[in-house]
């Protein structure tokens, strides 16, 4: 039987746990927190699946080409394919196991408009279709973690990679409470850790996701791709502890952007791209908030937001698919939806690139897998709203129908690299234990000065010298890090370096690609160049430093 | 302003808990998750070795139930509840962790039973879901329960170890019940859930979520009662 370690324990961590245990494996499902936990349960849009069901003659193949569109045609176009063909058969799937999707007046799962696609392709349940997704998993891995074939590991985090020769054997965890350390050897790995919201502090996203795994990763090889696609969302809001999501669903039932030109609302979404109007693709619709901000000065009162719309729409609709966003605007900014609109920002949502992966989700690592946000494929170089959530359970099959296939493992030598590591972490932390009365200032300033920094040079537009002055103050960082201490906590002082090292990968991919594509837009670069850079950029740290190619 | 807040800690579990004050004159509306993390900011920009305050939390927007703790007497979800809507008559705030679970350190709590059981109690369909679109609205509403324990924790009949699992359970329960025709999780209901229960509904008050939990277990009730009269139509 094989023995399969699943990091992370959302939607994509999950799916590939129950997919191992049909195929009959054994798996140990370790995460920070419990599966409600996950930022998975907060996605609130929706699912996309060609279901056809709406006489608007959708097909799989027009999935296809709007999600690589989407994209700009830097996602893998054999992971798309796979990822819409099995669209259908995901919802059917989601149905089976008891998702409350919200039907159609003939009692079919229903769908409705997302941006970047002209169909009703985006099946939802409610304004909270992760949560509702998620009770439903987790409801059917709990039937295999009582027969002991899913072994939750709760508390845990990953601490770092088991590597024998060219090929992965297991991981060691940390537990983040006790500091207790362990070596778990297996015959493959998959990585569902999310997305590095770490990096940039503040996003729509969990803490949880505090992007020290893929950190990591990079420092032991591991390849990333497209670090520099980072998707702002068009519609955030600023709340004191974090910027908040204003769902897609607002536009895709029928919300309007606008600011005051000339004491008339301009509705600038939907004179410039009439069709689609707000429902363009993430990419644009936060790029032309920006020069609705930035290049006519036009936001409201000269900030960087501008007004989202739904006050037009009948009540009953905001009540149903819009609660969220009621609760969001009455709870922290003091504002009626059903009566006035809501100032909105871009803010950051969703990492494309990260771990580099194929259309079967392997790395370059042998028996490493990936699947979920912490991995790239699906989306290229912008993600369109309804893919993250089948992103993540495609995501989640295939990597775990991929990690079944690999042949035999050296026990005994992966046991040993297992003592081995096991020794050098328990080394760091009795190292850092020691340690323990030196002053946290450092700490504290490249923390705040880390985020700053990547808001201001991984901005919506990004230009040449902004990012060398980052890529060097990174390298400063780094080795300031040796000076800083954090003594409360040994996985958050271990974070800091991880995410500089992630930041760097970041910061390196941007400067690398000398051209504007979906989420990526340099001013000094400002046209698409699809002879250099129809490629995904590859980063690898080597020597010390961090190597970019294309391919 | 300033005003006062009071939060009881503890290390971890093998330490004392004990109470500690701080004064807080900054920005008011923020949530008591915020509020918290603030406090944070100034301890560890003071630098004199204190230890910064613990507690779960991860979406930071109601969604994920990590943040559960007791707010002047009340559980709630730290990140929804905000200090200027607490402090207009009382310039006080007084914050403890969940009481009813073993304290990990300071507001952080270990959870771990409300899964456990619901292993033990078989909550998982064994076939595939069965579609009536009747019942859509109250399946969506208990499935939204996040396992926070704020219901656990204002419960008169809730303490851990004991048969009695509350209405965490008791909404998995009435969601696989009416996904499906299988009546072992009612016969759970009965014995976990039902017995134990003296309708006090404090936890309805209580629901982050707003959960229609009498309406559940009514459903709940009435299933049984219907699964009665059908053995009685078929024994006649």
């Amino acid at each position: 039987m094989k023995n399969i370690l699943v990091m992370g324990s959302g939607l994509a961590g999950m799916t590939a746990a129950l997919k191992l245990v049909e195929e009959g494996a054994a798996v140990t499902l370790v995460s920070p927190a419990y599966s409600e936990r996950a930022q998975s349960v907060m996605a609130m849009g929706g699912i996309n699946a060609a279901l056809n069901t709406k006489q608007e003659n959708d097909s799989v193949d027009e999935h296809f080409a709007d999600t690589m569109r989407g994209g700009s045609d830097l996602n893998d176009p054999e992971a798309v394919a796979n990822l819409v063909q099995r669209a259908p058969e995901i919802i059917r799937w989601l149905e089976e196991i008891g998702v409350n999707f919200t039907r159609d007046e003939k009692g079919r799962v229903d769908l409705r408009n997302f941006g970047g696609q002209k169909k009703k392709r985006t099946a939802y349940a409610g304004a909270r279709t992760g949560k509702q997704i998620a009770t439903a998993i987790i409801a059917k891995c709990r039937k295999y973690e009582a027969a002991g074939q899913i072994k939750r590991l709760t508390g845990w985090r990953f601490h770092s990679l088991l590597i024998e020769g060219q090929e992965c054997a297991g991981a060691v965890l940390l537990h983040e409470n006790t500091n207790e350390l362990q070596s778990l050897v297996a015959d493959a790995v998959i990585m569902a850790v999310g997305g590095p919201n770490g990096v940039f502090g503040k996003t729509t996203g969990s803490r949880l996701n505090d992007g020290y795994a893929a950190g990591m990763l990079l420092e032991q090889g591991v390849e990333f791709s497209n670090l520099e696609m980072i998707q702002y969302h068009p519609t955030t809001v600023h709340t004191p502890s974090k910027r908040m999501l204003i769902t897609e669903a607002a536009r895709g039932v029928g919300g309007r952007l606008y600011v005051i030109r000339e004491g008339q609302p301009w509705y600038f979404m939907e004179e410039w791209f009439p069709g689609y109007g707000a429902l363009m693709p993430r990419d644009v619709v936060s790029q032309s908030i920006y020069k609705v901000c930035n290049e006519m000065k036009l936001g409201i009162n000269g900030s960087q937001e501008v007004y989202l719309d739904v006050s037009h729409l009948s009540p009953e609709i905001i009540d149903v698919q819009l609660d969220e966003v009621v609760s969001i605007c009455s709870k922290f900014l003091n504002v009626n939806p059903y009566k006035e609109p809501i100032p909105v920002a871009p803010g950051i949502h969703y990492f494309m690139g990260g771990i580099k992966t194929d259309k079967d989700h392997t790395t370059n690592l042998a028996r490493l897998f990936a699947a979920g946000e912490c991995s790239a494929q699906y989306h290229g170089a912008n993600r369109l709203g309804g893919n993250s959530l089948l992103g993540a359970i495609c995501g989640g099959w295939v990597a775990a129908e991929s990690s079944l296939l690999v042949g035999p493992m050296d026990k005994a030598a992966a046991e040993k690299i297992g003592e081995q590591q096991l020794e050098t972490a328990n080394q760091e932390l009795q190292h850092w234990e020691k340690r323990a009365n030196t002053s946290i200032k450092g700490y504290v300033q490249i923390k705040q000065e880390l985020s700053e920094l990547m808001y201001g040079a991984m901005g919506i537009y990004r230009k040449e010298r902004q990012l060398l002055e980052a890529k060097k103050r990174l390298e400063e960082m780094n080795n300031d890090t040796a000076e800083s201490w954090y003594h409360h906590h040994f996985y958050e002082y271990k974070t800091l370096s991880a995410n500089i090292l992630l930041a760097r990968g970041m910061v390196e991919s941007a400067l690398a690609r000398k051209e504007s594509r979906g989420a990526h837009q340099r001013i000094d670069y400002s046209e698409k160049n699809d002879t250099q850079f129809k490629k995904s950029t590859n980063a690898v740290f080597l020597n010390n430093s961090i190597c970019i190619e294309f391919n | 302003m300033s005003i006062r807040i009071n939060i009881k800690r503890q290390e971890n579990g093998a330490k004392e808990a004990y109470w500690q004050s701080f004064e807080y004159s900054g920005e008011l509306h923020v949530s008591i998750g915020t509020l918290i993390n603030n406090l944070n900011s100034e301890m560890l920009e003071k630098d004199e070795g204190e230890r910064p305050i613990r507690f779960d939390c991860s979406c930071e927007q109601g969604l994920c139930g990590a943040c559960a703790m007791v707010v002047n007497e009340k559980p709630v979800l730290s990140c929804q509840l905000f200090c200027d809507d607490l402090v207009q008559e009382n310039n006080e705030i007084t914050i403890h962790p969940l009481s009813k679970f073993p304290v990990i350190s300071d507001l952080a709590v270990d959870r771990s039973q409300m899964f456990e059981v619901m292993k033990d109690m078989k909550l998982w369909l064994e076939e595939p879901a069965k579609v009536r679109t009747a019942n859509l609205t109250l399946q969506y509403e208990v499935s939204q329960c996040l396992m926070c324990g704020s219901c656990l924790e204002v419960c008169p009949n809730y303490s851990l170890g004991e048969l009695f699992t509350g209405m965490s359970s008791a909404m998995s329960m009435t969601n696989l019940t009416l996904l499906s025709e299988d009546k072992a999780y009612k016969k759970q209901y009965t014995q976990r859930v039902y017995d134990g229960c003296s309708k006090s509904l404090a936890c309805q008050e209580v629901c982050p979520m707003d959960i229609p939990i009498v309406e559940a277990i009514s459903k709940m009730n009435r299933v049984s009662v219907w699964g009665m009269w059908n053995m009685f139509t078929k024994l006649r």
